[in-house]
């Protein structure tokens, strides 16, 4: 599997290319002739909530937003971006104002006819401080959105930001109408591929096909039942018996296991979603940079990745991904210099014996290892890790933050600027949630980085910052998860992208 | 009832099957959790990452988990942890509910209707709904679990103690003592405690079993103690995502779970058929 | 009679009033910030004291407890801080599921109970009373998810003749509903046997080998319908009281079973809603969950009461 994985298998254009090839079989002979072609598709977390825009947590989520709704552009499994409700974005020469004109013709699932201002208030409902969308940090940049005519949104920015295009096609940046936003948690409403059905809490989420997609041709499945199965072990055997085609996003543990079946396979990616350990760098010791750089040389990234991950994963510096252009392969991931850290610790006044509580959102076999590993080798240099686990809920809303150290992890996001700018700059929200670290360098060259147009400026700046973290080392990105989908030998053409989404519209099935 | 010393010697000899099985369990397993430390071959937590997911063989005697430590050591351990839990909860239901029994069963009256139906209204709450609301709602630690689960296990130890002591109370020692102007803390610790203690015995390892079981649910459900420690019901709820390729991860715990318990059931079952005569063979 | 239904009736009304004030207390000294967490993250606090008082929270407690016994009481469960949707539809959906699973193994386990008990005292000592003896010990020997975890394995994975999770409605064909239901309504019934089994077997032993059993055989009954109509009957009565507290039993057991295998019940729901504290939903869970556990009792009580051992035995001699 992990041969194959380096690169997205599947790209828009192959897949394309396979769902012509797949269509005449699947004429013939449809999966189900009653029921027409339905995909079942295993989920371990039921939803939180159905509302585009207020969603937080990955999986059924932002799989049904990313399959009923449509953003202004998209993202390829390769994540370049692409039209979506927009054919075509222009800027201005100084990166601040930003147009997209829309598709025509486009129609709400109850038949209202989409136009920009329900781009305007999409957009105006994310900023909305009462929704709470965590998208609103990223469109604070935004000064204001406008519909120029019924298929123009001009976009006014306060900064130049050279990555608008792509932050629009964010998971929760679904555009609704106003219309319908009362019954966005019972019935929502959008323009994408499927429409929504029904929703039982606890067992399944139903879409259906919808008939008046814009793209011709699309979706080719009748439609799709996202199902709720918490246990991996329980969705794999439901994979192999048949009763479910594919199983989202699997656990390490299951994949050597999925790997020998008959009837089902893996299709697995490298993806941008880390995970690794936090540090609050206002709070003893860690205000000390000594003890920040003796945790850095005592995690062995390479070893806890191998031990969490059992290998499907990278070791990585930043969240910035190994696979991706900019990563700055020259700098050694480092790890397991015992003597050295024992060292810093020494002079930094850190006793042997020193007790550490380190908690960690539970429900997540990978985080446990994680954990668990570290405080293996944390012993070696005489700390006690005492680990702390957490129902995950529980875990974001009083203890994320708030306690001095813990194990966290975060979906990719698409550019190197939205990967890291939240995270590290000094007034970015996750970092003041998490590590609390401020270094004016590190804003410079952040702010620098999301300013111009130049690829190679921008690899020059955010290969910086990676040196600089590492020297300074807030918190510890330990690696970037693949992901990894169970699926079942008779779909064709599931493609699924580093983002998490599983994308259903070309879906076709064999008998 | 009878007192364990009273029982003739002749109905000793002819120990059932059962008790003597529950026995030679329950010993084991108290020697294993007792000397854990000494015959372990490797500590609960120490990983060999280069042997992860051995099958048993003469290294690892019962494999190795997922991160290559030692599956056999930590069924050891786990032992303690089990024992812990089970023993503790029950010494708390024990501590509260006997005290509250023999009082229910000796006033009589307004006490013993006070006692009881404050019992009544614990034990129509739902088991494993107060325990999951008190693990939910504050950070699971083994010694909250043992003191939910134990005061869960208050009102029918109360209620067997009352019976007993209710049934007793006509007998002619009860009356000797009152007579002798004995007081009540008296009559209660050297006349009635020791005739129903070995009913207890019987109820406490009844008491045990369901406390290691429920410890093991909740384990499963996410609401038991932190990882890394040995606990069987955690062992099992991490093992069983390996359960195809690595089955031992999470049988052998099941195997050691289970000769406990029936070790235990089977211990309680012989002591009723011995301490009862009426019982046997039932 | 009358009397003393009344007088039961009214325990249960306390007994629910009593454990809905737990209820309430309990959830209210979750430690949690309940509008932190409805806002998530990037709340502020002046947004979270204005949620606050949008949902009461900064009353008294005795007059947020009355506000939300009164809604209780008509029905109205609130809205999921999760989902904001409607608690009562979603939860009255998931306690239907939880009746089919719970109804259709106390079924099980009352038929299949009762006849290994007799079966073990009929042939008491041999073979037979062994086998059943041992076949429940192994039961009860391992909590119920790990037979749950058994079953998927066997049944689901290697020999693919059961599907190994979830719930079909009666509407979407017999078969693929009856095929849902086997293995969790296995997996609980073989935790609950032992217990009505072996009170059956003992209580069975016990009428065998009573005086009016000893005269229904003197007057050469066939032996069939000595145990069937003479001593069964009798000795159903502790049975019926065990397997009500067995429903006790039912209703921990079905929060691990149904977790184990996907079944969308009302077991399920509340451990999503313990994990994800999500209040209104734990509250009416809960409360729900012991409201059922109260009338179960309660039936069970009332059934004693009409089959009144006394009264059955002076009348069984015929």
């Amino acid at each position: 599997m992990r041969e194959r994985s380096l690169q997205p298998r599947i790209t828009r254009r192959s897949a394309l290319k396979m769902a012509g090839a797949a269509a005449l079989p699947a004429l013939i002979k449809p999966a189900f002739a009653d029921e027409g072609a339905v995909l079942r598709a295993a989920f371990a977390i039921q939803p939180a909530t159905l509302d585009p825009q207020k969603m937080r947590v990955g999986g059924v989520d932002y799989n049904y937003v990313y399959n009923c709704f449509s953003r202004l552009t998209a993202q390829d499994p390769k994540l370049q971006v692409q039209p979506d409700l927009a054919t075509s974005w222009d800027a201005a020469e100084d990166l601040k104002t930003w147009t997209f004109h829309l598709r025509p013709g486009v129609k709400f699932h109850n038949g209202k006819p989409l136009d920009a201002a329900d781009v305007v208030f999409t957009f105006k409902r994310i900023q909305d401080k009462e929704i709470g969308s965590v998208l609103r940090v990223n469109f604070s940049i935004v000064d204001s959105i406008e519909a120029v005519d019924p298929l123009t949104v001009r976009f006014n920015l306060s900064i130049p930001y050279a990555d608008l295009p792509a932050a629009v096609a964010a998971y929760q940046a679904a555009i609704v109408s106003e219309s319908v936003v009362d019954t966005l948690t019972t019935h929502p409403i959008g323009t994408g591929p499927f429409r929504f059905v029904e929703y039982r809490p606890g067992d399944q989420l139903v879409i259906e096909r919808n008939p008046g997609y814009f793209l011709r041709g699309e979706p080719t499945l009748d439609r799709v039942i996202m199902r709720i199965i918490p246990e991996f072990t329980t969705s794999v055997a439901a994979l192999e018996s048949g009763a479910v085609d594919a199983v989202f996003d699997l656990p390490p543990e299951q994949i050597e296991q999925l790997a020998k079946s008959t009837v089902a396979h893996v299709d697995e990616v490298q993806a941008g979603r880390w995970q690794g350990i936090i540090w609050n760098c206002e709070m003893k010791p860690f205000d000390d940079a000594r003890v920040r750089r003796a945790f850095n040389k005592l995690i062995d990234k390479q070893a806890i990745t191998e031990i969490a991950m059992f290998g499907h994963a990278a070791p990585t510096l930043t969240p910035i991904p190994p696979f991706h252009p900019y990563f700055r392969k020259d700098i050694p991931i480092g790890g397991s210099d015992i003597a050295g850290a024992k060292k810093l610790l020494a002079e930094a006044g850190i006793p042997t014996g020193w007790d550490l509580e380190m908690y960690v959102p539970g429900n997540n076999p990978p985080r446990e290892r994680l954990a668990t590993a570290f405080r293996e080798t944390a012993k070696q240099v005489g700390i006690n890790v005492h680990l702390r686990v957490a129902p995950p809920d529980k875990f974001f809303a009083e203890m994320e933050g708030k306690v001095r150290f813990s194990a966290d992890g975060f979906y990719g996001r698409a550019t190197p600027d939205l990967m890291v700018y939240p995270w590290y700059h000094s007034t970015g929200s996750w970092n003041n949630t998490l590590w609390h670290y401020h270094n004016p360098e590190v804003d410079k060259v952040l702010d620098a980085a999301r300013a111009t147009n130049s690829t190679a400026e921008q690899a020059r700046l955010y290969g910086r910052f990676q040196e600089m973290l590492v020297d300074d080392s807030p918190g510890s990105v330990i690696y970037v998860q693949n992901f990894a989908c169970g699926v079942s030998n008779k779909v064709r053409n599931l493609v699924i992208s580093p983002l998490m989404l599983m994308d259903f519209s070309k879906v076709t099935l064999t008998a | 009832m009878t007192d364990l010393a009273t029982i003739p010697f002749g109905r000793w000899r002819r120990l059932p099957t059962p008790l003597v099985v529950g026995g030679v369990l329950v010993i084991t397993l108290l020697a294993v959790a007792g000397l854990a430390q000494w015959i372990a071959p490797y500590p609960y937590d120490q990983m060999h990452v280069r042997d992860r997911f051995a099958p048993p063989g003469l290294r690892y005697l019962a494999g190795t988990d997922e991160y290559g430590r030692d599956v056999f050591s930590r069924l050891l351990f786990g032992s303690q942890l089990s024992l812990a839990l089970g023993v503790t909860a029950t010494l708390i239901s024990m501590g509260i509910g006997v005290p509250l029994g023999l009082i229910a069963g000796y006033r009589r009256g307004l006490t013993d209707e006070l006692i009881m139906r404050t019992l009544d209204v614990m034990m129509a709450f739902p088991p494993i709904m107060l325990v999951l609301l008190i693990l939910a709602v504050t950070p699971p630690s083994l010694v909250k679990t043992s003191v939910a689960i134990g005061v869960l296990a208050v009102p029918p130890i109360a209620r067997v103690t009352r019976s007993v002591t209710l049934d007793l109370m006509s007998g002619e020692f009860i009356e000797a003592a009152r007579a002798r102007g004995e007081r009540l803390r008296y009559i209660l610790m050297r006349e009635l405690l020791p005739n129903i203690w070995p009913v207890l015995m019987v109820e406490a390892s009844l008491r045990v079993v369901f406390a290691v079981l429920l410890g093991a649910v909740l384990s499963f459900l996410g609401f038991g103690v932190q990882p890394p420690a040995a606990d069987w019901g955690l062992m099992i709820a991490n093992g069983r995502a390996f359960v195809d390729t690595a089955p031992w991860i999470s049988l052998a715990p099941g195997l050691a779970m289970s000769l406990t318990v029936i070790g235990i059931s089977l211990l309680g079952d012989g002591l009723r058929g011995v301490l009862d005569p009426k019982l046997d063979g039932r | 009679m009358t009397g003393y239904v009344v007088q039961r009736l009214g325990a249960v009304l306390i007994i629910l009033v009593a454990m809905s004030i737990l209820v309430f207390l309990a959830t209210h000294a979750l430690p949690s910030n309940a509008a932190a967490l409805i806002l998530g993250q990037y709340s502020t606090p002046g947004m979270q004291a204005a949620l606050e008082h949008k949902l009461g929270f900064d009353q008294p407690l005795h007059l947020q407890y009355w506000h939300w016994a009164s809604q209780m009481l008509q029905g109205d469960m609130g809205l999921s801080f999760e989902m904001e949707r409607p608690v009562a539809p979603m939860l009255w959906d998931a306690l239907s599921r939880s009746a089919v699973l719970a109804l259709s193994s106390m079924a099980v386990v009352s038929t299949v109970g009762l006849a290994l008990g007799v079966i073990a005292a009929v042939w008491r000592g041999r073979w037979p009373d062994h086998a059943a003896s041992v076949f429940t010990y192994l039961g009860i020997s391992l909590p119920e998810f790990y037979w749950g975890l058994v079953f998927i394995l066997v049944f689901g994975s290697l020999l693919h003749l059961l599907p190994s999770s979830g719930f079909v409605s009666l509407s979407g064909g017999v078969g693929p509903f009856l095929a849902h239901l086997i293995m969790p309504v296995a997996t609980l019934t073989l935790t609950l046997l032992a217990h009505v089994a072996r009170l059956t077997r003992s209580s069975m032993v016990e009428a065998l080998e009573s005086m009016y059993v000893r005269v229904a055989r003197a007057r050469g009954l066939p032996e069939r319908r000595v145990i069937l109509r003479h001593a069964l009957r009798n000795a159903l009565i502790p049975s019926i009281t065990v397997l009500a507290q067995d429903f006790g039993f039912l209703i921990g057991g079905i929060v691990a079973v149904e977790t184990v295998f996907a079944y969308p019940g009302l077991g399920r729901m509340l451990v999503t809603a313990l994990e994800r504290q999500d209040l209104p939903v734990m509250q009416a869970a809960i409360l729900v969950l012991t409201a059922v556990y109260c009338v179960a009792n309660l039936t069970a009580d009332l059934l004693y009461a009409v089959a009144n051992p006394r009264i059955r035995y002076g009348g069984a001699i015929d």
